[in-house]
């Protein structure tokens, strides 16, 4: 079933039920929000995504693909993460944190985003890995 | 910081200001690692700290509207490329 839902960014969504995304384990301090939807700009690609609430219309976050940083960004995740998601491939994303000056954006790469794509299940799990939580996008001379 | 030395079983109090009650923090089991047991009014949230740093940056993340947002990605994401 289709719903639509208010949204601070983008005004009002249809967001397909099956596509909704349900936090198992939920962001860290935002434990009563659970549902998610993943919004993209087509302008913008897929290595950005919207993380958009769909219980608070004023709550979204920024999501990056890590991928680009992959030559030593390599989450490793524990084996109980099936419990939580369910069994399959996930998807990463790391919360990014866009202030004003947009140079200074950094992304959590210690508790990055898990999706599972099939069971629509995400969490946020801190990683054993000694990665930076405030990691800068750009670099300082770019 | 103030350093205490205690043993199990016994707790340290820290009292809150203009009566807004205590938090208790007890020492349960010694040993390679310790276990505590802490008790606050309510409306105090206890972390541990390494979860707490996440807190900050998702509270931080979700903060993060520059005045024209997708403006500012779009930015971001060209200077990305």
């Amino acid at each position: 079933m289709i719903m639509k839902y208010r949204t601070r960014d983008f005004g009002e969504i249809e967001i397909n039920d099956s596509d909704i995304l349900t936090f198992t384990q939920p962001l860290f301090g935002f434990e009563d929000y659970r549902r998610f939807a993943l919004i993209y700009n087509h302008e913008i690609g897929e290595s950005l995504a919207w993380l958009q609430s769909l219980d608070d219309p004023e709550l979204c976050f920024i999501l990056f693909d890590p991928t680009p940083l992959s030559s030593f960004f390599r989450p490793e995740l524990p084996k109980s993460v099936e419990n939580i998601l369910g069994k399959g491939d996930y998807i990463c994303w790391v919360l990014c944190a866009i202030p004003d000056d947009i140079r200074k954006a950094t992304v959590n790469l210690k508790s990055p985003i898990f999706i599972n794509p099939i069971t629509k299940k995400v969490a946020q799990i801190m990683l054993d890995q000694n990665y930076p939580i405030r990691f800068p996008l750009i670099k300082e001379d770019a | 910081m103030l350093i205490i030395t205690r043993k199990a079983d016994e707790s340290i109090i820290i009292e809150l200001e203009d009566g807004k009650g205590n938090i208790e923090i007890k020492v349960l089991e010694v040993g390679n690692q310790i276990r505590l047991g802490i008790e606050t009014p309510a409306g105090y949230k206890v972390w541990r700290n390494e979860i707490y740093q996440n807190v900050l940056a998702n509270r931080q993340a979700a903060s993060s509207v520059p005045a024209n947002l997708l403006d500012a990605v779009t930015k971001l994401s060209e200077k990305l490329k």
